[in-house]
């Protein structure tokens, strides 16, 4: 299991939502209105008067297969939609229970 | 959760809440009436007290100055004036606006009580008369008649009195002029006294003979009948054969002593409706109800009311106020539309999508219908003021609307789904649309709170513009993110080859005005000092053309009307009048074809209104002419009463005359210059006026001179001599009755027919009652029956009586008036002080200025107070806004500027600095306000974002001329219909649209170069600050 982490822009919540229910990911935890700047160009996004746009984040826990898919889409989304801002990282997810 | 995530999730409840909103504002629409100006209620009340045989200084001393005295502790009583006539003193109380006239009457009252043992004995009860707005006549209607012309009352009282009545909301339909049927029993006194018998016999006798009466009832049979005795006159003639009495054992009919004629009533009042005899019908309203609606039922009646009137009498409308309360609202109505109209047109020209266009056209409807809902809530009328706010607030509420949709366009294009684009991006410019909204409510919200008359015309002004653009900015947030979400999509390349061409010829436009600001912009960033120094030379030059510039009070509009009040020589008869009036007649018709309709009355009538008028008399002559609509004819109202003027000149016999053009209409504020003078000197006030009056004959463009107290009227006056009165055995009563019969007739019985009562009067043949010794021929019958002539007691003499004496504030006082052509009130009232200055004043007289001069200074001061408030309260806002001292400060450099603009516009196109113009400086504060906070916001924000200051200047510049320039030329467009228009009222909106069009260019050139230029100054300054700080921690 792969622990799929998006960080983006809070207008493209719907197409996350799309991309994960399209590739049958059933689990996610997310958080609204995260502040954060890109490490490379990205803008920074602080829901202040000077930088008003802001993030979501959203975590899933996908199995490996999945995760290709995946970040594919993403990519697919940062293409079509570049300014707005969209990251994805993954890392192994060790253990689980519950 | 927000409401623009909620309206965006909820589209159908968003729609249906506005739907909802403009079907509840069109239903509130149907139901507003229309009228010229909001309701005003005259805040006068007038106390009269007659007391017969006084005269005008007796009256001034035993009832004038106690009931001054104690009506003047009166709350809210702001002046006191009086005039004490001979048997008349006339009070009047002016209150503040708005006071309650109600509570101020009952206070009258309660002061009137307190006082009355005071005054003499012999007064009548004081009456207390609240004057109305509803007295103003809604309908002044002719009627001219041939034959029927001596019937003529009765058959208007049945035919057009009756049915008029019953309209639902008028008043009152008082005839003026009207001819009444009378019985002229005219006696030759020689014969009189020859027969030996008395006018007082004969009354008399035909008193006795013109009886009905009951005597008793007859039992007859089973029934029982009740027995009448009927004496009554059954036609006039009957009085010829009527037996006086005997002489010489012969039977003295009246027929032998007198000429019985069934005549009409000598006219006090001569009317002529275009050369006919006729009289006129004036239509009042109940209080309440409304001018348009009874104007529009009683033309609507009147069609029908002419069929039934014999062919011969002619009913034409004289007066219709409803006919420019109309013509003005319409116009109105029509400049709106075009205003909608060229704010779709710049909306399109600079977004250049229809869906985006269409989004943000229809924030106007929807705001503007909330004002319809506030008007029919608040029960206001629709009227020239809220229309014109209306107009004012077209330009103003798309301006949010397009900034949401702005932003919400940039995020689509980004990539973001409309839907999510919509919530987000109007969360984004939320908080800034609603501020720059709270600058505009700073500035009109006051407008609300002033008092006077210039609250009471501007309160729903301040009222409609703060709705509207609330409602705007709910719907910015609601409807415009949500229409949004369903209506835009990602740009794509017009595939349409013409729109594509057309779309590219205007981005070429915009992208070289881009270019062509910024490198303007980027020359002063390089001159900042030579731009500073610019700025202030082009500001103080700009005040310097203040005094190029006219005050006035209200511009005064063409209402298609031109009246006139003439005075001959005091103590001409109506006949000589009449003939005045006939050649002035005979110059209307040759001179004037602008007239479609004109009446000339000469003389007075008995009615109260006229009397309370109170010059008037057998020498004056009233005219009114109706004008064919503006656009008929080639001269202007003022040009024709200029015109009339000169006519008038022409007559030797005229002594006085003054033109007015309004005529019918509320007058506002009254003589447009009135000089007072106070002092209690007569003579020495009287020869102060002269000289003032003579002096501003010089004057130019100072018309129609009047001084107010009135000329000493010559009056023949009978002076009984008690002892030989005595020895004759009569007493002043009995004379002074005999006299009176004789000459203004005894009223002996009424003849009575077809319900009608018709006066029958005995007097002396017009012949023997012409000359001073007819009257002292006059004979008395004394209790001897000796008949004794007025010479052998009393002698005839002429006198003089003394003027009306006119008080202000418990002074007295007269005034000089004036009339005004083609020249500002301001510059008349430089001249009058400058002249009052050269003459040296008695001691013991003040001057001061009323009329239009006083109620303009005292707008001006409260709308001086109000700018200062509304610069304040949009600093405070700012200031809480953007957390700074500094950047409103400099914000608001942008307001000079605006001042600057509206001098200029008010210079170039010669129109006065009125207090409609006024208004449009104060709303220009909030306006160009707007312009100045898009561009320094942004500036702000590319600072914090790490730009240099001049780069951040620079680039925001190039980032906001489009949305500067859009919300600037929406509003000065929206503006350009009302400072163009030519129709009926327009001289009334204008100046307002001028002063808000030149405002708004002229700041937003100078806000878009000076204002970043001061922000760069004061940024370095602020830079090298915070530098010197940093070194000093270090």
């Amino acid at each position: 299991m792969k622990s799929v982490f998006i960080i983006y822009n809070q207008a493209l919540t719907e197409s996350i939502q799309e991309l994960l229910d399209h590739n049958n990911v059933r689990g996610f935890s997310q958080w609204k209105d995260v502040m954060g700047r890109g490490s490379k160009k990205g803008e920074p996004h602080m829901g202040t008067h000077t930088w008003p746009a802001m993030n979501s984040a959203t975590i899933a826990i996908v199995e490996d297969h999945q995760v290709t898919a995946l970040l594919s889409g993403i990519e697919k989304i940062n293409e079509t939609a570049e300014m707005q801002g969209i990251r994805a990282f993954v890392w192994d997810v060790v253990a689980s229970v519950g | 959760m927000s409401l623009y995530s909620t309206s965006v999730k909820r589209p159908i409840t968003t729609l249906m809440v506005f739907v909802a909103m403009i079907v509840v504002g069109l239903y509130s629409l149907r139901n507003i009436p229309l009228d010229l100006y909001p309701e005003i209620e005259p805040p006068f009340i007038s106390v009269f007290t007659i007391y017969p045989g006084a005269g005008a200084s007796d009256i001034e001393t035993n009832i004038t100055r106690p009931l001054e005295d104690n009506l003047s502790t009166i709350t809210n009583l702001k002046n006191i004036t009086s005039v004490s006539r001979d048997n008349i003193s006339a009070i009047t109380i002016e209150f503040e606006y708005e006071t309650n006239l109600d509570e101020a009457t009952n206070e009258i009252r309660d002061v009137i009580g307190r006082i009355q043992r005071f005054l003499p004995e012999d007064i009548e009860q004081p009456t207390i008369f609240k004057f109305s707005s509803s007295m103003i006549p809604v309908m002044v209607l002719s009627a001219t008649a041939e034959e029927s012309y001596p019937a003529l009352a009765k058959i208007l009282d049945y035919y057009v009195v009756n049915p008029l009545n019953r309209i639902d909301g008028v008043g009152t339909v008082v005839l003026y002029g009207e001819p009444i049927r009378e019985i002229q029993v005219n006696v030759d006194p020689r014969q009189l006294e020859a027969y030996n018998v008395t006018v007082e016999q004969i009354g008399g006798i035909l008193a006795a003979e013109n009886i009905n009466l009951p005597s008793g009832s007859l039992k007859m049979g089973q029934s029982e009948y009740p027995l009448r005795f009927t004496g009554e006159f059954q036609e006039s003639d009957v009085i010829k054969r009527i037996v006086i009495g005997n002489f010489n054992g012969k039977p003295v009919s009246v027929s032998d002593i007198a000429e019985v004629k069934d005549t009409l009533r000598e006219m006090t009042i001569e009317e002529r409706i275009e050369g006919r005899k006729g009289l006129r019908m004036v239509i009042q309203r109940q209080s309440g109800s409304n001018t348009v609606n009874i104007a529009k039922e009683v033309t609507k009646q009147l069609p029908a009311i002419r069929e039934s009137l014999p062919p011969d009498v002619e009913l034409k409308v004289i007066v219709d106020l409803s006919q420019f309360i109309v013509g003005a609202i319409n116009n109105l109505t029509s400049i709106l539309y075009y205003a909608a109209l060229f704010v779709l047109v710049v909306v399109l020209f600079f977004i250049g999508r229809w869906r985006a266009t269409f989004i943000i056209i229809i924030t106007i409807p929807v705001s503007l219908i909330a004002a319809f809902i506030y008007l029919y809530l608040s029960g206001n009328t629709l009227n020239m003021i809220s229309l014109s706010s209306l107009a004012i607030a077209m330009g103003m509420v798309v301006d949010d609307a397009i900034v949401v949709l702005e932003n919400i366009a940039k995020h689509i294009n980004r990539g973001s789904r409309p839907k999510e684009a919509a919530v987000y991006a109007t969360n984004e410019v939320g908080m800034a649309v609603v501020a720059s909204t709270l600058t505009v409510v700073a500035v009109f919200l006051p407008l609300t709170m002033i008092t006077g008359l210039t609250g009471l015309f501007f309160r729903q002004l301040g009222y409609i513009v703060t709705i509207t653009v609330s409602i705007s900015t709910i719907a910015a947030l609601s409807l415009t993110p949500m229409l949004s979400s369903k209506l835009l999509t990602k740009k794509s390349n017009s595939k349409n080859g013409i729109g594509k061409s057309i779309r590219d010829f205007i981005n070429r436009i915009l992208d070289g005005l881009d270019n062509m600001y910024v490198s303007t912009l980027r020359k002063s960033m390089r001159n900042k000092w030579l731009v500073v120094v610019l700025a202030f030379a082009i500001f103080a030059s700009s005040m310097f053309l203040m005094r190029y510039i006219g005050t006035g009070f209200m511009p005064e509009a063409d209402q298609n009307v031109v009246s006139a009040k003439i005075e001959l020589p005091i103590g001409v008869r109506l006949e000589e009048t009449s003939k005045t009036a006939r050649a002035i007649e005979d110059i209307i018709v040759e001179k004037y074809p602008e007239a479609y309709m004109y009446y000339v009355s000469s003389g007075y009538s008995t009615s109260a209104m006229f009397l309370m008028a109170g010059s008037s008399g057998s020498n004056v002559i009233d005219i009114l002419m109706r004008l064919k609509p503006i656009k008929e004819r080639d001269r202007d109202v003022w040009q024709i009463a200029e015109s009339l003027r000169e006519d008038f000149k022409s007559f030797p016999e005229i002594v006085k005359y003054s033109v007015a053009t309004t005529g019918g209409g509320p007058n506002m504020g009254g003589a447009p210059v009135s000089v007072e003078i106070y002092g209690q000197d007569f003579n020495e006030t009287n020869t102060f006026a002269y000289e003032l009056s003579q002096r501003m004959q010089n004057i130019p463009g100072v018309r129609d001179i009047s001084i107010s107290r009135g000329e000493e009227r010559p009056e023949l006056r009978i002076i009984p001599d008690q002892e030989k009165m005595s020895l004759f055995g009569l007493n002043t009563h009995t004379v002074s009755n005999a006299i009176r019969n004789r000459v203004e007739g005894m009223t002996a019985t009424r003849f009575r027919e077809d319900g009608y009562e018709y006066n029958v009067v005995i007097r002396h043949k017009e012949e023997f009652r012409n000359t001073i010794s007819d009257i002292e021929n006059i004979s008395v019958r004394n209790p001897m029956g000796r008949m004794v002539k007025v010479k052998e007691f009393a002698t005839v003499e002429e006198f003089f009586a003394p003027p009306n004496i006119e008080r202000k504030n418990r002074v007295r006082y007269l005034s000089v008036n004036c009339a005004l052509h083609n020249i500002s009130l301001g510059d008349v009232t430089a001249d009058i002080q400058a002249e009052v200055a050269k003459m040296d004043i008695p001691q013991g007289i003040d001057i001061a200025y009323g009329g239009q001069v006083k109620d303009q200074m005292e707008a001006f001061s409260d709308l001086l107070l109000l700018l200062a408030l509304a610069i304040f309260l949009v600093y405070i806002v700012m200031a809480a806004q953007f957390e700074s001292f500094r950047t409103p400060f400099i914000i608001m450099l942008a307001v000079p500027f605006a001042f600057t603009g509206v001098m200029l516009a008010l210079y170039i196109t010669g129109t006065e600095l009125s207090v409609i113009a006024l208004i449009g400086a104060v709303i220009l504060v909030g306006i160009v306000v707007k312009n100045s906070i898009v561009l320094i916001d942004y500036t702000n924000l590319l600072r914090a974002r790490g730009y240099t200051v001049v780069q951040s200047v620079v680039q925001a510049g190039r980032s906001r001329l489009r949305p500067v320039l859009m919300t600037t030329l929406t509003t000065v467009l929206a503006m350009i219909p009302m400072a163009m228009s030519t129709g009926e009222g327009s001289e009334i909106w204008k100046p307002m649209g001028v002063a808000v069009i030149g405002g708004l260019t002229f700041s937003t050139i100078i806000t878009m170069v000076f204002v970043p230029v001061a922000y760069a100054l004061l940024g370095a300054m602020k830079v090298r600050k915070q530098k010197r700080k940093l070194a000093n921690a270090r």
